[in-house]
């Protein structure tokens, strides 16, 4: 088992960007466009009678010999749901399991980290939670990379369609994209319904990206089983990786065109530095 | 049930060559990999780029129908009609007369003709004979109706100059004999055949190969020796047969040593005589002119001073048995009226009788006693071991009485009864000489069969008294008389290289074909004879090719045989293409 002690110190610091302020019911940490009782200021107004007296910013009245009302920005908490895909396509190739496992069990960390509410599922098996609040953050990180949840059904877009939504302000797709741009099409539309901003983080392992294989092999496809005949040489892993880029491609062209950010991760990188950097620069992590 | 041709259970081999390809197809490794939605669309893109994808069903039903195609026609056997040799028999008569000798294309004439032949045998069908005749002096058969192409090469090939002179009259009788009218070609492979020799072929397909090419040759025509007042002359004829002029120096030797050179100086197409004074008295004498042409067998020519002996000069009054006998050799017998004439006659044997031994007589003569001076034989007849009595039986001769007065002391006795002579030989005046001591009156001999023998070989022993053999025709067959008691004989060239070793009572002597002159040696004897050519074997001129009587033939039917191989190509064909298939098969289904 890794130790992932310090990844947790360094991103235990780091919280989950979102655009639209906290809509939660309960309070949080994050700042909500509705007035409340935090710290942070936010306007004037002139008091209307109804309004709380003990706002009173009395030295403005001293000055003006108006009463205003000093108003202090609420803190909310946001929701944000995790979509891990778990199908035998993701876990097929250990590293890149591992590795999409990692990032889900660290973003669920700072979200919770975070007084965020969280739900999580990883799609394709029968698990999923939603929590919220600090104390669950720990247990949740190594819950999820430990997570050894049988598969039950074998498409990731198939699972998403029939999935009970809860409403959330972020919603994180882990998912490898290796499945018809179609019906990740038919997905977009359902996620991007209610004003959800969602991300898109694509896992794929380095022997997706080059085949490192060569010679004549019956390649046999880990969800559906498949079999194609194929020789590899050259030529065709050339052909193969064309073929990829323009998927990745036509993905990206859709998740632009549904507002969803989207960003690539290999097994080649490391952890600290696929969230630290990657993630902050796309303007995930802050 | 019988199986016909078991041998093609060879082709077994092929099933098994089929079962180490199928082991050979490509083997697929099985490998589990997270998603076949990217490899399934790049094999469908590479399926529909590449033009033998696009085809690949295309070409294995192509291939499937050729593959039946060409089953079908190696079936139906086709054949192609080739250029074939007309006639059911084929008859070729090869010259290998002396001519055919001259310089051709490669070796010589008779090779540039037998190359010919070779070549049309080419077209030879199964069923059409062969009858190869050679044209010497004595035309034969050499192969009789051979179908195998084998064997008739190989006897085309073994076929020789014989240098003779070629007798077409009796080969055209010979061939035209043996040919059917209408389903005979006879073809000719010859230099001078033109179609005046051919009048008697009217009725045959003919084809003359004859073939002219540009030859050179100079010509020793003739040459003689002869004495005249004490000297020995020659008399030479050389003909340039080249249209150019030409210097040419004519040799004479003999017995390997060189008497007279002299350069001549020839025109184009000029002969010229040339005499040559103070010869040495030899047994023979080789003319020759030096030079290279491209006939080279005519530059040679031998002479002998010695006449050789076909006449027999006989007395008046001698035993018209014996002049029956020696009429009956071969000889052209003369009878003299005085006995003066003998001394003007140089060329002959003279036959003489009378009571006394002629004592004037230069030449070789037999002498046959006639008078009454005689004595009667009181014993039997004893004869010597003698080639004068070689097969000649005296067993149940009788003769009555002999002379005693003409005996001879120093002369050999080979006859005798008690001591005396019957029978003497020896020389007089140098001459050979048979004395012959009794009356044929006297005697039955003439009426027994040896006593012709015996004449002969007086002839063969009065004849052969010099180291000069004859002169004779390339391969011609003589009975020769040697006086010696060895049989076997070696036959060398000029140069001293063994020819070969005859044993003259077992093979009897034949001249070698080559012209030249030639030693005959045994252990202590060298005896010389030369080949000459014929005369009309002298001149190189050539005629040209032609057909004759084309109409006087049937087409044969063409046997399908000799177009076999089609079929085996057309088969081979189907072999591969197979194989093409199968590896079409392999890639297009899996790639």
């Amino acid at each position: 088992m890794k130790d992932y002690h310090q990844l947790l110190a360094r991103i235990n610091r780091r919280s989950l960007q979102v655009v639209t302020k906290g809509k939660g019911m309960q309070s949080g940490r994050r700042k909500s466009h509705v007035y409340g009782t935090s710290l942070d200021f936010s306007d004037y107004k002139l008091y209307h009678p109804g309004d709380d007296i003990r706002q009173i910013d009395w030295n403005v009245y001293g000055r003006t010999n108006k009463p205003y009302v000093k108003r202090f920005l609420d803190e909310k908490e946001i929701s944000v749901t995790i979509l891990l895909d778990a199908t035998s396509s993701m876990r097929q190739i250990s590293t890149k399991w591992e590795l999409a496992r990692e990032i889900a069990a660290s973003l669920s960390y700072m979200t919770l980290s975070h007084e965020d509410r969280l739900s999580f599922s990883a799609v394709a098996t029968n698990f999923s939670f939603h929590r919220k609040g600090s104390i669950h953050n720990k247990r949740t990180f190594y819950e999820l990379v430990e997570m050894k949840e049988p598969v039950v059904k074998e498409s990731y877009t198939g699972s998403l369609f029939s999935f009970p939504f809860t409403k959330s302000q972020l919603v994180m797709l882990i998912t490898d994209g290796l499945e018809p741009i179609p019906s990740f099409q038919e997905v977009f539309k359902r996620l991007t319904f209610g004003k959800q901003q969602v991300w898109l983080l694509q896992v794929l392992s380095q022997e997706e990206m080059n085949p490192s294989l060569s010679g004549d092999f019956q390649l046999v496809d880990s969800e559906v089983g498949t079999q194609v005949d194929v020789s590899l040489h050259p030529s065709t892993k050339n052909l193969y990786r064309k073929r990829l880029d323009e998927h990745n491609q036509q993905l990206s062209e859709l998740c632009m065109n549904h507002g969803i950010r989207m960003s690539q991760v290999t097994d080649a990188q490391d952890i600290q530095s696929i969230l630290l950097r990657e993630l902050a620069s796309f303007g995930l992590v802050k | 049930m019988q199986l016909a041709n078991p041998i093609y259970f060879l082709l077994l081999l092929f099933i098994i060559l089929f079962v180490i390809f199928y082991f050979f197809r490509k083997q697929y490794t099985k490998q589990v990999i997270p998603s076949n939605l990217l490899w399934e669309e790049v094999l469908k893109e590479i399926k529909a780029s590449s033009w033998f994808h696009r085809w690949h069903n295309n070409v294995l039903f192509w291939l499937q129908l050729i593959c039946l195609l060409l089953l079908m026609l190696a079936l139906v056997e086709p054949y192609m009609e080739k250029e074939t040799i007309k006639g059911e028999q084929i008859i070729l008569l090869f010259d290998t007369s002396a001519s055919m000798a001259t310089k051709g294309k490669e070796t010589n004439r008779l090779e540039d003709r037998k190359e010919r032949a070779l070549h049309m045998l080419k077209n030879k069908q199964a069923n059409q004979t062969v009858t190869i005749m050679e044209v010497s002096d004595k035309p034969e058969i050499i192969l009789s109706k051979e179908k195998d192409v084998k064997k008739i090469n190989k006897v085309i090939q073994n076929i020789e100059l014989s240098y003779t002179h070629e007798d077409w009259q009796s080969a055209i009788e010979l061939a035209s004999s043996i040919a059917k009218e209408g389903k005979t070609a006879i073809h000719f492979f010859s230099d001078q055949v033109n179609r005046e020799t051919l009048t008697n072929l009217q009725t045959f397909y003919v084809e003359v190969h004859n073939e002219p090419l540009e030859e050179e040759n100079l010509s020793l025509l003739s040459f003689g020796v002869s004495h005249k007042q004490d000297k020995v002359i020659g008399i030479a004829t050389v003909e340039n047969q080249t249209n150019s002029e030409k210097k040419v120096p004519l040799l004479v030797e003999s017995e390997g040593t060189e008497l007279v050179k002299k350069e001549l100086q020839l025109q184009p197409n000029e002969k010229k005589i040339v005499q040559i004074q103070d010869l040495p008295e030899k047994a023979y004498y080789g003319a020759k002119i030096m030079i290279k042409d491209d006939y080279e067998v005519d530059n040679l020519q031998t002479a002998i001073l010695q006449k050789q002996m076909t006449t027999v000069y006989a007395s008046q009054n001698i035993n018209p048995f014996i002049l029956k006998g020696y009429e009956a050799i071969g000889l052209q017998v003369v009878q003299m009226e005085k006995e003066e004439d003998f001394l003007q006659k140089e060329d002959g044997i003279f036959l003489l009788s009378g009571s006394t031994i002629p004592e004037n007589i230069q030449q070789p003569f037999v002498f046959f006693y006639e008078g009454d001076k005689k004595k009667e034989l009181t014993n039997g007849i004893e004869s010597t071991e003698n080639e004068l009595l070689q097969r000649v039986d005296m067993k149940d001769v009788y003769i009555a009485s002999s002379s005693t007065n003409t005996i001879k002391e120093n002369m050999e006795t080979i006859l005798k009864s008690e001591d005396r002579s019957l029978v003497q030989k020896g020389d007089i005046n140098h001459q050979p000489s048979v004395l012959i001591h009794f009356d044929m009156k006297d005697s039955d001999w003439p009426l027994h069969a040896s006593f012709p023998i015996f004449l002969y070989n007086i002839y063969q022993w009065l004849t052969s008294q010099t180291s000069y053999l004859g002169d004779f025709n390339p391969l011609e067959t003589r009975t020769v008389t040697i006086n010696s008691s060895v049989d076997e004989w070696d036959i060398y060239k000029e140069n001293n290289q063994l020819l070969k070793t005859i044993s003259l009572e077992k093979d009897g002597f034949q001249a070698p074909s080559y012209p030249g002159v030639y030693q005959l040696t045994s252990d202590r004897d060298i005896l010389y004879f030369s080949v000459n050519l014929d005369d009309r074997e002298k001149s190189i001129a050539s005629e040209k090719s032609f057909t004759m009587n084309e109409d006087q033939i049937e087409d044969i039917e063409v046997s399908k045989s000799q177009n076999d191989w089609i079929w085996y190509v057309l088969c081979a064909l189907v072999l591969l293409i197979l194989c093409i298939e199968w590896e079409v098969y392999r890639r297009a289904d899996n790639v």
